[in-house]
């Protein structure tokens, strides 16, 4: 949920990530608005479990969670509150509230919020029903370039890809990204899908270097170059099919964001239990306030914004997501220091 | 005198202390273990299988029930891979019985006659009737959140559309992962507990069994279960399920 649309549920004024909003009724509490400690804020980002905060204002502080995303309702005072000055509490008395009254609303939000993720979900849902017939089709295409390529040459299947003229693969390739593309989609719809199946051995510098021709076509309009750095022979690792989408989406990411005229770094390296990847690409390093929500579903820096690139911040989220079920993490960090310099991407795998 | 109280008395000794080891095993680890002599499942299972992966594939029944004839089935075919295919449910009770070691299985539109949740509705009947049965969930549909069941239900996934070498990559680690004879003993022997089957007739069973995969020509399938298979259906099921086993030995 937005702040702007929690702002319109909400009767309470609230924080999100480092802003005060105002309620649906209420206002910003004027002692909050001229506040210098901002403790609320930093209850937000260290908040765990606990739903209840007292400032150093003595003002009572409510967590929310919803999904992965935090509110904080700010600034209020509950009846039994003895802690906060008497005067302080005549003078806000607009913003006293029952403890009952509370926990009623907050379940009220909890359940809108709720409601408004399924409606979303619903109506995706049926907007891409027409994808599964688009899905279809390019399966028999797809079952078509098959049988072609099993007219060539060859013992086996891969054997004859390897006697495929090169611009039939390269067509052949392109038809694998869209088909990866498209399976794409559908864990934006449902992120359960990310770990639906097994897991399987896969190669993860395979899985990269496959994409290599197909990016290298869209580097070319910014004239960037994509190189890669190895130590040796990359082992496979055990992961859902859904890893397939890490490369389209970081290799997309930093042509995206990359200078014209640069280079794109794809690093693998081998030590005795992981496989670390590193992206590494030139261009606006993010600035240090934006790099966690750089992460989060539907967040895209300021830059990105303003530059007009296209993107709905779905991609670095997506990404996280599925490292996640693959007991790994993403992690963004700039070398070279200054406004531009190197955006790196990291990621491990466990061998 | 002597010979005859030796034999009495080193089993007898040999029980009581296995008895023992296995009473402290199994307070210490929670798991059960024999000592003196070996388990009749781990018995089964050491039984070398000498059929390598080629083989395997080409005994693997394997059948796809897709309405958009989408599965690449001809190149499986001229891969070496025994595959049947369905536009749609022919004879569920084939599916139930276990005929097929691998049933590839689309979501819409294949069992609108059977079920009101189409393929969703086969898949839980085929696992609620037959555990073991591997199924690979095969549709476009994964974004469908209502269909998650689909995908929890089955042991494996292939997202429409997929290239050849993906799909064949998928089978190929089914296919070693859980199209093995471990698998299946350890599915029977889970039948007959639910059954049941004391433990003395389940170890006869399982020493017959182990008979039968070494090629004791003298035994016969139907044999082995005739005095405890009191009705028909689970008398196919046990036939169904050790015929499988048998496969991965002859």
């Amino acid at each position: 949920m937005q702040p702007e649309l929690f702002g319109t549920i909400s009767e309470f004024p609230f924080v999100y990530d480092k802003g005060f909003y105002a309620g649906a009724t209420l206002e910003q509490n004027k002692t909050c608005k001229n506040c210098k400690e901002k403790d609320c804020l930093t209850f937000l980002q260290t908040a765990t479990n606990k739903h209840h905060y007292l400032c150093s204002y003595k003002f009572d502080n409510f967590l929310l969670c919803f999904n992965e995303k935090k509110f904080m309702i700010n600034g209020m005072i509950l009846e039994n509150n003895r802690t906060i000055p008497e005067g302080r509490r005549f003078k806000r008395e607009e913003y006293l509230v029952n403890q009952i009254e509370i926990e009623e609303k907050v379940t009220r939000y909890a359940k809108t919020e709720n409601f408004i993720s399924q409606q979303i979900s619903s109506n995706i849902e049926r907007n891409f029903e027409v994808f599964h017939d688009i899905k279809n089709a390019l399966a028999v295409v797809q079952k078509c370039a098959d049988l072609f390529i099993d007219k060539m040459q060859g013992s086996d299947f891969q054997e004859k890809l390897r006697h495929t003229p090169i611009e039939i693969t390269d067509l052949y390739d392109a038809l694998s990204l869209v088909n990866s593309q498209l399976g794409m989609m559908d864990v934006l719809v449902n992120i359960e899908s990310i770990s639906q199946g097994t897991k399987n051995p896969v190669n993860i510098y395979r899985m990269f270097h496959r994409l290599n021709k197909l990016f290298a076509y869209k580097a070319k309009d910014k004239n960037i170059t994509i190189r890669w750095k190895d130590d040796g022979q990359i082992p496979f690792t055990e992961a859902y099919q859904s890893l397939e989408f890490i490369p389209i989406i970081l290799l997309d990411n930093a042509i995206k964001y990359s200078a014209a005229d640069s280079t794109i770094w794809v690093d693998f390296h081998k030590t005795n239990s992981e496989i670390v990847v590193t992206i590494s690409s030139k261009g606006k390093t993010i600035p240090e306030d934006e790099r966690e929500r750089i992460f989060e579903k539907y967040e895209r820096g300021n830059d990105a914004k303003l530059g007009g690139d296209k993107g709905i911040g779905m991609g670095l989220w997506l990404a996280k997501q599925i490292l996640l079920k693959h007991g790994s993490d993403i992690f963004y960090y700039p070398t070279e220091g200054g406004q531009y310099g190197n955006n790196n991407f990291q990621f491990k795998l466990k061998i | 005198m002597d010979a005859i109280l030796i034999s009495i008395g080193v089993p007898l000794i040999v029980g009581a202390v296995n008895f023992t080891a296995k009473k402290i095993y199994e307070s210490i680890t929670g798991r059960e273990k024999t000592f003196f002599w070996q388990d009749k499942r781990e018995e089964l299972t050491a039984i070398h299988t000498p059929i390598g992966f080629d083989e395997l594939k080409r005994r693997t029944r394997i059948l796809v029930i897709d309405n958009e004839k989408t599965f690449p089935t001809e190149l499986f075919t001229s891969n070496g891979y025994f595959i049947e295919q369905w536009e749609k449910v022919k004879d569920l009770n084939k599916l139930l019985r276990g005929e097929y070691d691998i049933i590839v299985l689309d979501i819409m539109g294949v069992a609108k006659e059977y079920s009101e949740e189409d393929g969703l509705g086969i898949l839980e009947a085929i696992k609620k009737e037959n555990p073991s049965q591997i199924i690979i969930a095969y549709s476009g549909g994964s974004f469908d959140i209502s269909k998650q069941r689909f995908w929890d239900l089955a042991d494996e996934k292939i997202a429409k559309p997929a290239d050849f070498l993906k799909i064949k990559g998928t089978v190929d680690n089914l296919i070693k992962k859980k199209f093995t004879p471990e698998r299946y003993i350890d599915s029977l022997i889970t039948l007959l507990q639910t059954q049941n089957i004391s433990d003395r007739e389940i170890n006869k069973i399982k020493t017959d069994l182990s008979k039968l995969l070494k090629g004791d020509k003298k035994k016969d399938v139907k044999d082995i279960f005739k005095s405890i298979a009191d009705n028909k259906g689970m008398f196919e099921k046990l036939i169904g399920l050790t015929t499988t086993i048998l496969k991965f030995f002859q």
